[in-house]
């Protein structure tokens, strides 16, 4: 793990998020905007401002990426990946948004 | 990229690391993937599972450290001891918000 192979995500309060790079591409958008041509900050820092995902709702996202990462092709029993009903709405929303 | 068995959420004031690791690594190794991301030898790192300091010899197992656990980051001030651990939360927040809220409405 070094800082190039890593992401920065910050979330609407300003809280930031540190992921691996291969957790970050399981959203396609992200994915998009890390790999666009041209030098957009995003590609450049490895830095990607949400300001309409709240805290909350961004760490839920990446235990998802790592969620998905781990258990993809996994042919052993696969835990639920358990949302609490007040976080559901955003979460499909921001789900959307980031098309994970 | 070869996915670990799991990860741990690092946290320390507004940020959290999420680090890839197995239960078979030692805290040190925790702290040496730190160092890349943070710039910081480990012996200038502490790393805290509910308030108690964890060692660098011993491993996650050991400590009972499992998947998505939270573990706090501090580091070691000038004078040699370690700052006191300082996560940020939104709930902190909030309630400083509404405190300064109070005092404007006195």
């Amino acid at each position: 793990m070094s800082k190039e192979s890593t992401v920065r995500l910050i979330s609407a309060e300003g809280f930031e998020f540190v992921i691996d790079y291969e957790a970050a591409c399981v959203s396609n958008t992200i994915k998009n905007m890390l790999s666009s041509q041209g030098s957009f900050t995003e590609s450049e820092l490895g830095e990607i401002k949400f300001p309409e995902i709240s805290t909350p709702i961004l760490e839920k996202v990446c235990q998802y990426f790592y969620y998905k990462l781990r258990y993809t092709n996994s042919t052993h029993d696969i835990p639920p990946f358990d949302i609490a009903p007040e976080y559901a709405l955003e979460l499909l929303m921001a789900s959307n948004y980031l098309d994970t | 990229m070869t996915i670990s068995s799991m990860y741990v959420r690092v946290k320390r004031e507004k940020i959290t690391y999420f680090i890839q690791a197995d239960p078979s690594d030692t805290i040190l190794e925790l702290k040496e993937k730190l160092q890349e991301l943070i710039d910081q030898l480990p012996e200038e790192q502490r790393l805290l599972k509910d308030d108690t300091p964890l060692e660098d010899a011993k491993s996650l197992a050991e400590y009972r450290i499992e998947n998505d656990d939270v573990l706090a980051l501090t580091y070691k001030l000038p004078d040699g001891n370690f700052e006191a651990i300082n996560i940020e939360t939104l709930r902190a927040e909030a309630e400083e918000a509404r405190t300064e809220k109070e005092v404007e409405e006195e």
